[in-house]
């Protein structure tokens, strides 16, 4: 870009001639999202369906429910599915900021910026990773002697109708559609979840939606369903977040045991999920992750553990 | 779907495009009769010193004119108001209520979806590159990145950079249509719009929505973009003639002419069209998808992937390959698709291949990007239509190496009853629709 000034000006004639040569060839091949998943089918030889799905933080559950229906209806034996995103560079970082959806006040402790659910937050942090789970039908993956950790038994999928795109609506509605859904997949009744793993961005309006919606959805199980928040450890990691929430759950079920939530010393003023204030050995039988984007896409889903 | 033995049909009830050849689909249709060509150069940015100085542009659009609370829109990035649109169109066509919180069409809000193939929006690029010009340290070589946050936060807006999501036209359209079932967006490179509308439909069959919105939007004419095709040779540099760069399977063919636009159908299950008494347009029945696997750059040259994806589409349809009637061909006019393209139909199709027409429209609309299969899969429902194969204009000296009948210059009138589309990513993404004339 410095190379295509005229008088300290950035100048697009001068760009066309001098800037854009100096442009890497395969800029573009960094740039596109379907890349991801085209290095991983390289690397492994993976020839069945691809696809790359781009709803932000809800993405990585989006791609889970739909190489679920993949493998289902028989186009592949196993799918690998989940999501991965690099939040940390400048432009995305003050896209955050600009949205007003970035903590800017916790500069002095990064640790215990992100929030969620807490009377202190004051928005998100934001970062940067890689979710990703094997999914197979269940009769192949016994038929091969895999270890199973789960099963993924319900899907759910909504919007937020917001003219306000980057928030969520005020009643919550489109959240709340994609978990029922999921529950409803699930063929269970709410009350029988053991574990939430909410979106819990540490934004505070959002975390009050979110909260509604959930104890809308509990009812009076609300005060008995442990509700444990990641995000204050993995912040938001746009499209693999709701994925690394989703192997999160899986490993509470698989060990037994709901890590404390951090940074959620005090409850929000009108949050009354039962957050977990303390580990816990329990023994979960299904758990519900949520999600939302900041445009507006939700979805949630239902782990189950694996019982013969 | 042959879970519980229950398969839905599923049939296109509506369809709307924003294109370089026009924003309805008469004047498209009549664009693609009359071998016009919607590129010119370009004029979005001044790219006169551009290796690439034209593209197939959208001109004189005006989301404005689709709907009646153009302000829930007003920030929408170029390809959020294509979709919107598009969308519009396809919704008054199928007789889908929008904008409106009692829709009197009978659909359940919760079973319409959302299934977009789109792009990011763009930044404002006279911002963004005064940025860095004046956030650069020259004595250190390096970047000032506080001082480049200090320029940018008084020239970025926060809806316009929110815009650059590529979900946003998904957001814009659920908005319009007030759909609560499955909302999706993909970008599977230039494939993103066929894998849409392929995945829509299955998710029809299993029962997870009644009627989805899908198809694709997208637009890559900025300075980034127009540098990314650039700096990786895809572009036509044909400057002389922006009118005949793009001449898929010819001799002299030298990289596509990017394009941008939108492209929507209403995909419903049988059952809730004639619920509602809607008029069906075709029928898809066949759906296939598969990943090259081999590298991000290039296409397997033996067309391994599209080979494969083609073959799928076939099975899943349940028909014979002779029962092909035409294919709308991915055709970029680069010198490696439309070989490795040729060479997928011949493994597929066997001989059968030699009989049957194919043909390429990029030819006239320039390549969509992630909307170009969506606009490609409209102009084979209006095949059907018209029985008649649009052409591959610009075909004037055949390249001898390609055999198969590319329909030079002239739409062909034939009877048409099996359509097949096909699109190619980069990365090797392959995705394969065919659509049927409907039958009870």
């Amino acid at each position: 870009v410095v190379n295509s000034t005229v008088d300290g000006g950035f100048d697009m004639r001068k760009w066309g001639t001098h800037g854009m040569q100096l442009v890497t060839p395969l800029w573009l091949l960094k740039y596109l999202p379907n890349m991801l998943p085209c290095h991983v089918g390289i690397i492994h030889d993976i020839q069945g369906p691809s696809n790359t799905i781009t709803c932000a933080e809800s993405s990585a559950l989006i791609a889970l429910s739909e190489a679920r229906q993949v493998v289902l209806r028989g186009d592949a034996d196993i799918a690998l599915a989940g999501g991965a995103e690099a939040k940390v560079n400048p432009i995305v970082m003050l896209r955050q900021i600009l949205l007003k959806r970035s903590t800017i006040t916790s500069n002095d402790d990064p640790a215990g910026a992100c929030r969620p659910f807490d009377a202190n937050a004051s928005g998100s942090v934001f970062g940067e990773g890689a979710a990703l789970m094997v999914l197979e039908e269940r009769d192949y993956a016994v038929g091969h002697g895999a270890k199973i950790h789960a099963e993924l038994v319900g899907c759910g999928e909504s919007i937020s109708l917001n003219p306000h795109y980057e928030k969520l609506e005020d009643d919550g509605a489109g959240l709340q559609i994609a978990i029922e859904k999921a529950i409803e997949e699930a063929g269970i009744e709410p009350g029988e979840l053991d574990l939430v793993v909410p979106h819990g961005t540490g934004i505070p309006d959002e975390d009050a939606i979110e909260s509604m919606v959930l104890e809308r959805v509990l009812g009076k199980d609300v005060s008995n369903v442990p509700v444990w928040p990641t995000k204050s450890m993995l912040s938001v990691t746009g499209a693999a977040s709701s994925g690394l929430d989703l192997i999160a759950a899986v490993r509470a079920i698989t060990s037994g045991i709901i890590p404390k939530a951090k940074n959620c010393d005090k409850r929000a003023e009108g949050c009354n999920l039962s957050i977990v204030s303390e580990p816990l050995k329990k023994d979960v039988r299904y758990a519900l992750c949520c999600s939302y984007s900041y445009c507006g896409h939700t979805a949630a889903a239902v782990v189950k553990k694996y019982e013969k | 779907m042959k879970q519980n033995g229950k398969v839905e049909r599923v049939v296109i009830t509506g369809m709307g495009i924003v294109s370089p050849l026009g924003h309805d689909i008469e004047t498209v249709w009549q664009g693609l009769m009359t071998g016009k060509s919607g590129a010119d150069y370009t004029s979005l940015f001044d790219a006169s010193t551009f290796p690439a100085k034209f593209g197939a542009e959208v001109k004189d659009y005006d989301y404005r004119k689709f709907v009646n609370k153009p302000e829930l829109h007003k920030h929408g990035n170029r390809g959020s108001l294509f979709a919107v649109g598009a969308a519009a169109q396809a919704c008054r066509q199928a007789g889908i209520s929008i904008e409106t919180d009692s829709p009197t069409d009978g659909i359940d809000r919760r079973r319409m979806g959302v299934y977009l193939g789109a792009g990011e929006g763009s930044t404002k690029y006279d911002v963004f590159f005064n940025a860095l010009v004046q956030a650069w340290d020259d004595e250190h070589h390096r970047m000032d990145w506080a001082k480049w946050t200090d320029v940018v936060l008084g020239g970025f807006e926060p809806m316009h950079e929110m815009e650059q999501e590529s979900a946003m036209p998904t957001a814009h359209v659920a908005l319009l249509a007030g759909a609560r079932g499955p909302v999706r967006s993909c970008l599977t490179a230039c494939a993103a719009s066929t894998q849409a509308v392929g995945e829509a439909t299955m998710m029809i069959r299993k029962g997870d929505a009644d009627l989805m919105i899908a198809g694709g939007a997208h637009s890559m004419i900025h300075p980034l973009g127009v540098t990314g095709f650039i700096r990786l040779t895809a572009l036509s540099t044909r400057n002389d003639s922006p009118q005949t760069a793009s001449r898929p399977f010819t001799a002299s063919r030298d990289g596509f002419v990017l394009g941008e636009g939108a492209a929507v159908v209403i995909l419903e299950s049988v059952t809730s069209a004639k619920r509602r008494g809607a008029k069906i347009l075709a029928e898809i029945i066949g759906y296939g998808s598969s990943s090259d696997a081999f590298r991000v750059t290039d296409m397997h040259e033996e067309g391994r992937g599209g080979r494969q994806a083609i073959e799928a589409a076939i099975a899943d349809a349940g028909i014979e390959v002779a029962d092909i009637d035409y294919i709308n061909t991915h055709g970029t006019s680069t010198a490696e698709n439309d070989a490795v393209e040729t060479k997928a139909i011949k493994a597929a199709l066997g001989e059968a291949a030699m009989k049957i027409p194919v043909s390429s429209v990029k030819s006239m609309m320039g390549h969509l990007i992630g909307a170009a299969g969506g606009a490609e899969l409209i102009t084979c429902v209006l095949a059907l239509r018209e029985n008649t194969a649009p052409p591959t204009a610009n075909l004037h000296d055949p390249d001898p190496l390609l055999d198969l009948d590319y329909i030079p210059n002239e739409p062909r009138k034939m009877p048409l009853d099996i359509v097949m589309n096909e699109s190619f990513g980069f990365g090797g993404q392959n995705n394969v629709v065919i659509i049927k004339r409907f039958e009870e």
